[in-house]
Parts: C-alpha cells; structure tokens; sequence
C-alpha cells in the first residue's frame, strides 16, 4: 500500500478499496493530512481535467466522489484530531424559479473532493435566502447556478439583494449553467465563471487565492 | 413539388429548389404562439402554420387509456414525452413549475434489481390511437408529416431512478441499467410497430428522441451509449424503416462523438443541430457527415434568435442555406423549440427569409 493506490483507487471510483487502502495507511501512521493532500485531493483534481478535456463523462466523476467521500469516512475522527483545515466555504444553490440541480451538484461534488465545505441550499433558491445563508454561515464563496435564459435574471437580482444587505464585498461569487457565459458573469458583476464541473475546481481554488 | 416532395427530396440529397423549413417539433411555447397567432388572426394553430408556410406536420398518437391521476395535463398524452403532459403514463409525476415541464420524485429511486424493474407500472401499448395518428396525418396532405418528438430511453431512466443514480448505476449496476432498457424498448417496439403499421403511407417519418448530451460534452461516455443505447435505438429504428419511413432522431448537445454510431444504425435526419453546443458547427457537419445524414435545425435560439435584428436574422439563414445550395440534406428550424424570449418579429423573418431563400442563396 502506498498513497498512489489511494489516488488510483480514488480516481477509479473504486470506493471500498479506496476506503480499505486509506485504513491501512492510517494504521501505518501515515497522516491524514497526507492522505488527503498528496492522495485523495490530488485524484480529484485530476478527475476534474480529465472531465475538462472530455476524457471521462459523469459517471467517472460521481464514482470518483463517491470514492473521496468513502475516504473521508474513513479519515474523518483522524482529520478533527489533526484539525485538518478546509480550503474555504461555499454556499450553494440554483436561483430563483430554476430547478435544475445536475450541475450544481457535481460542481459541489469536486469542491468537496477539493477540500472545500459546501452548504449547498438546493434549488429554487430565492435571493433572500441567499442573503440569510451569507450572514448565517459566512462563506468565503457563493456558488450559483442557473439553466434557463428566463432564470439568468435570478443571478442578477441575487447580486443585488447581496449588495444591499451590506455583504456583497464579504464574499466571491461563482456563476455556472448552460447559458451562463464570462460575457455575463462580466456585465452582472460575477467574480468568476466556470463551463463545467471540472473546471471549477481551478476556477474556484484562483478565486480565493488557495494554491 | 409539393412540401412533402420537397422535405423528401432534401432528405434524400436529391436536387431542390426551395429550401424546406420547419417549426421545431411542430410546436412553440404558449404566449408566443398566442402572439403569433393574434398576429396573423390564425384561426387556430394549423392555420398559423400555413400562414408561416412551414413545410412539416407533427402527428402523435393520442392517449385514450385508462384515466390519468388529478394533476396530469390531458391536452397531450402519449410516450413521446415526459414532460408533465404525459408523464403519468410511465408512472412519474408532472412537474409543477416551468411550464410543467419535467418531473417531481423518482418512482425508481431505490431500484437495485431486475425485479424492481418488472415490479413497476409500465404503459400498455393499447393505450394510444394509432388510427387517430393516420387519419390526422391524411388530413395535413400535402405537408411533410413526421409522428413522434421525445421518446427517452436514457432520460426516462433518469425521471424513474434520479439522474444521479442512473448515471452511477451505468458503472455500479449494469444489470439494472441493463433491465431498465430492455423493458422501455419492450413498450415501444410494440408502440413504434403499431404505429409503422397503421400509418404506412400517411406518415412520411418517426421522429424518435432522448436526451443524453450538454452543451460541451456527452452525459455519458460514448462508450457507455454505445454498450447500452445504441442497440436499442438500432432496433427501433429497424422497426420503422422496415416500412419505408424516414427515421429522424434528437438529442439536444453535443452528440457529435456517436453521429457515425447513429448513421451506421440507419438515421435519416438528425434533428435539431443545436449548433453552439462543441462540434455542432453545421459546416463542420455537413463536411464530415453530408453525404450520409441530412440535418434539421441549425439556426440557434440559445443567443441568436431572442436577441438578434432583421439584417442579422437573414444574413444567418442565407448563410447556412448557402453550405447545403441546392443538394438538399437541410431542412431549416431553430436548434429547439421557439420559447417565450424570442420576439415574434424574429420568428416572422426567420421564416420569410427562408421562404426567399430561393433566389438569393441557392442559384450557385
């Protein structure tokens, strides 16, 4: 057993081996830390640009989350002990009147495989509850996605609701869904923008300066 | 030559001299057709689109089974959708929002065998009024008549089971995947052979659809499609063509990796090219693919027509007629169905313009 069958087997969606390796590198003493940052994060990552370039698909990814989740299982009293921190908080959801979940999903999905925690609010997620989730969790990030040219506008009006509650500049907002362009997360004043899943993991790291 | 002729013609990469279009899937979202239809004071729907000109007709095989529980809509039932007009029929719920587009909850969320699947209620093929499809289709004549639109075989997995669960099951339980197709394919070879019977030589085409690709990639790898979808789509369409229909097949995005699979299997007509989603460009198509597939669609409505002028509009539709000229293999609509965003001026010269396109665009 070594970290690199940890990060194969997490990479292949492989969860109960995966799980099994992650035990016994624990009990080899190896940190959790470790197990994390040089195994199961990395794989990922990786799972993230294969998807990017279109070499694996869906289901490749939800395996493979479902394998870093297994890990965590496994991993988890030993990351309290070792205080093991996250990379940042995300506050998730589709916006007003969309109930599109797939992409939000997957997205909150490789965040947390990231290292990220994610508060994720669900669908139909109006801009009041937006506002109440930022001053309840304080998040370093907001993630929002939308599907329809008639729900884009909930991004905007979302934006807005932030901006007069005072806490538009205490976090970064991420942008996501099918007609979602840079073009438009540039005009309604959106921090960043990401066209897939896979790419939200590098586009979400460069929003809070993480490396 | 009359509309039918002509749609053959392209179809068929023969020789035409108009350019044939159409109205997506024959239908419009609610308020503009209203608009349009106020517009031209159509009598009813029809009569909008003979003033429009368009060359096709959609015909379904209505529902005339057993009543459908409160909450579902009764304007359209029938397996080509399961949009909340008829998802009843496969035992999902109609959604509530959107149009009551889509579905709520997931008979088959906890499905993990083969008897989970033969457990649930599935349609009857004497549910549906296949004589009542041919006759409608007598009526429309002259017109180019495609039956059919949605008849998910992936996407009605993902309504039954969760899209999540369906696209892990395509790698944590193939069997039940596996037994879930075989049982969807079970009722529509004997819909889709009914209807091939009953509406030989009223019908020109079967238009079959699923959904399985967004906008930069396929759902699931081709090579997952390929394994479970592809032979019962080849068995499908083998059906129909059997009887000398003309097969169309949809699927919103990106499908160009499995367009040869679809080719091989016996499409005619892929419908519609959506063409910002990757490698959907129509010229790229054409140039890979022309002298095997003919192609509807191709004039976008994600970004084009909602917010795009006149000069723009006709400028774009001259544009794609000008790669196909005067061979065929085209048949012109919008890359999905006409939404309430679309201003009805844009859809007025979308269609004028194609009706002009004659003389502008397909004298070499």
């Amino acid at each position: 057993m070594n970290l690199e069958t940890i990060y194969a087997a997490t990479l292949n969606g492989e969860a109960e081996a995966a799980a099994a390796e992650v035990q016994e590198a624990l009990e080899e003493g190896i940190s959790a830390e470790d197990i994390l940052k040089q195994a199961c994060i990395p794989a990922m990552i990786k799972v993230g640009e294969l998807f990017e370039i279109g070499e694996v698909f869906v289901p490749e990814m939800l395996i493979a989350a479902r394998a870093m989740q297994a890990t965590n299982d496994v991993l988890r009293p030993s990351q309290v002990e070792a205080d093991v921190k996250v990379l940042g908080k995300i506050v998730m959801g589709t916006v007003a009147g969309d109930l599109h979940d797939i992409g939000k999903n997957l997205v909150g999905m490789m965040l947390a495989g990231a290292g990220f925690e994610i508060i994720d609010l669900g669908t139909d997620v109006s801009p009041q509850k937006f506002v109440e989730a930022v001053e309840e969790h304080k998040p370093d990030i907001i993630g929002m996605s939308a599907l329809l040219t008639t729900t884009m506008n909930s991004i905007s009006t979302t934006l807005d609701a932030l901006t007069q509650a005072g806490l538009r500049d205490q976090v970064k907002v991420l942008i996501g869904g099918a007609p979602v362009t840079q073009g438009f997360a540039d005009k309604v004043g959106a921090d960043g923008y990401a066209a897939d899943a896979g790419s939200a993991i590098r586009i979400t790291k460069a929003l809070i300066e993480v490396t | 030559m009359n509309n039918k002729e002509i749609v053959l013609s392209a179809i068929q990469h023969e020789s035409v001299d108009a350019l044939p279009f159409d109205v997506f899937e024959g239908w419009m979202w609610p308020d503009i057709s209203k608009r349009l239809m106020d517009r031209f004071s159509a009598r009813d729907y029809n009569d909008l689109l003979d003033q429009l000109g368009v060359y096709c007709r959609w015909v379904t095989a209505k529902y005339i089974g057993p009543p459908l529980p409160p909450g579902a809509k009764d304007r359209v039932a029938s397996p080509h959708t399961t949009h909340s007009l008829n998802a009843s029929i496969w035992g999902l719920t109609p959604g509530l929002k959107m149009h009551g587009v889509g579905t709520e909850g997931h008979p088959l969320a906890r499905a993990q065998s083969v008897s989970d699947v033969l457990d649930h209620s599935w349609p009857s093929p004497y549910w549906f009024d296949y004589e009542g499809a041919s006759q409608s289709a007598i009526g429309y004549g002259d017109h180019f008549v495609i039956l059919g639109g949605f008849s998910p075989i992936f996407y009605l997995i993902a309504d039954l089971c969760g899209m999540e669960k369906t696209l892990m099951d395509i790698v944590l339980n193939p069997e039940l995947i596996q037994a879930l197709v075989d049982r969807i394919v079970e009722f529509y070879a004997e819909y889709f052979s009914r209807i091939a019977l009953t509406c030989q030589g009223n019908v020109d085409a079967i238009a079959f659809g699923d959904d399985f690709s967004g906008q930069l990639n396929m759902l699931l790898s081709p090579g997952h499609w390929r394994k479970f979808f592809k032979p019962a789509w080849s068995k499908l369409f083998s059906i129909v063509k059997g009887y000398g229909y003309k097969v169309m097949f949809h699927s919103c995005g990106s499908v160009y990796p499995v367009i040869p699979d679809l080719i091989e299997i016996g499409l005619d007509v892929l419908y519609p090219v959506q063409p910002l989603a990757r490698s959907m460009e129509i010229s790229l198509l054409r140039k890979e693919f022309g002298s095997s597939l003919a192609f509807y669609g191709a004039i976008d409505v994600q970004e084009f027509l909602p917010f795009s002028n006149r000069a723009e509009i006709e400028k774009e539709v001259i544009r794609v007629a000008k790669i196909f000229g005067k061979s065929g293999g085209y048949i012109l609509s919008t890359s999905h169905v006409i939404m309430d965003d679309v201003p009805e001026e844009n859809v007025l010269t979308l269609y004028d313009t194609a009706k002009d396109v004659t003389n502008l665009a397909l004298n070499p």
